[in-house]
């Protein structure tokens, strides 16, 4: 996945919903603030771009992002002509730190505008230490092979995610336990 | 973190069991205890039941039918999956060839990390092998290792578009 695959996505999600934002969640979200040239390549990233649409309810979230996925999904016309796909995520996909929607990078250029330069859409990427507890807490191989990746070649502060996981909601404590141990464990 | 890793993990506390005396018991390699516990490595019920001995506990594996609780998107890929798996065949394994052939050289060459380039090597052997039944796992499963699997899929561009559709639809 690249930087401009990325801007793309989000171009053509804000064109599906008819927004002028969308939030990126997932592991593509570092290419917010890194592009695929710096990321080291033990960083495990796949073909789809998490979106998280913007929305008043869970109920309208979940109904835009099944629009997102009938369009631009899995198997979709446009993931067949492009190469990667587009999956509409709701809330319940990430457990996030407190402060996190303060955080988010924002991706707006030339690339991000529909055709005629305007508008500019707007993708909002998570924070890189913000992405990282959200990866611990799901613990998955992959996410643990992307955080420790990141960390390795100094582009996250594994001091500043430890902190942020002190912050995930009462819900979620178990599973940033978990990822605490992970953290303390890599000294 | 597997079941397995954290009911090693509760007996090797409960009993004060060490990594390494566990291995020295067992004749299971330290490292590879580690990695049990870790989650990097999967462990088969025998495995754990042999390790659970040398504890003095024997394993009870229950069979009940649990609903797993896919995320939208991951559930909307098993569909699809499944939709698929219906048409699954050797002869279908053959005739898919040429576009899975051309997906994996294009997931290989853009996807990166682990568990994903082990499980695009796995899909080929699987491919290579006409191993229908291994195939039709990774395509309908609901353990970690098939989610993983269709993550990257190179099932792409094998459903019609109305069935594709029609699933999404469903799913919705």
């Amino acid at each position: 996945m690249r930087r401009d695959q990325l801007e793309h996505a989000i171009r053509t999600a804000c064109q599906i919903l008819g927004h002028p934002t969308v939030i990126v969640v997932g592991s593509q979200s570092i290419l917010g603030t890194f592009d695929e040239q710096r990321l080291p390549a033990a960083a495990t990233m796949s073909l789809e771009i998490d979106i998280l649409p913007i929305a008043t309810s869970d109920e309208e979230t979940a109904r835009l992002a099944d629009l997102l996925e009938g369009i631009a999904g899995e198997w979709s016309d446009f993931h067949e002509m492009h190469g990667f796909s587009i999956d509409g995520v709701d809330l319940e996909t990430a457990i996030l730190p407190a402060g996190w929607r303060e955080r988010l990078v924002a991706v707006q250029n030339l690339n991000t505008a529909a055709i005629g330069g305007a508008p500019q859409f707007t993708g909002l990427c998570l924070d890189k230490e913000d992405l990282c507890v959200a990866k611990l807490c799901a613990y998955r191989e992959k996410d643990l092979e992307f955080v420790g990746a990141l960390a390795d070649a100094g582009f996250v502060d594994l001091r500043v995610v430890e902190s942020r996981l002190r912050e995930v909601p009462d819900a979620s404590a178990g599973r940033a336990a978990q990822a605490l141990r992970w953290v303390a464990s890599r000294g | 973190m597997d079941s397995g890793s954290a009911v090693l993990r509760e007996v090797m506390t409960e009993t004060g069991t060490s990594q390494v005396e566990l291995a020295r018991v067992s004749g299971v390699r330290q490292p590879s205890i580690s990695q049990f516990l870790s989650g990097r490595a999967s462990m088969s019920d025998d495995m754990l039941s042999r390790l659970l001995a040398c504890m003095g506990r024997r394993l009870e594996v229950v069979r009940r039918p649990v609903d797993v609780p896919l995320d939208r998107s991951h559930r909307r890929s098993w569909l699809l999956h499944r939709e698929l798996a219906a048409q699954l065949s050797v002869g279908a394994i053959r005739a898919w060839g040429p576009i899975v052939e051309k997906n994996l050289a294009d997931l290989e060459a853009r996807v990166q990390g682990q568990p994903h380039g082990r499980n695009l090597a796995r899909w080929r052997q699987l491919v290579s092998d006409e191993d229908v039944a291994g195939v039709r796992r990774a395509m309908t499963g609901l353990d970690v290792e098939s989610i993983e699997m269709r993550e990257v899929s190179p099932l792409r561009g094998l459903l019609s578009h109305q069935d594709r559709d029609r699933v999404v639809g469903v799913a919705s």
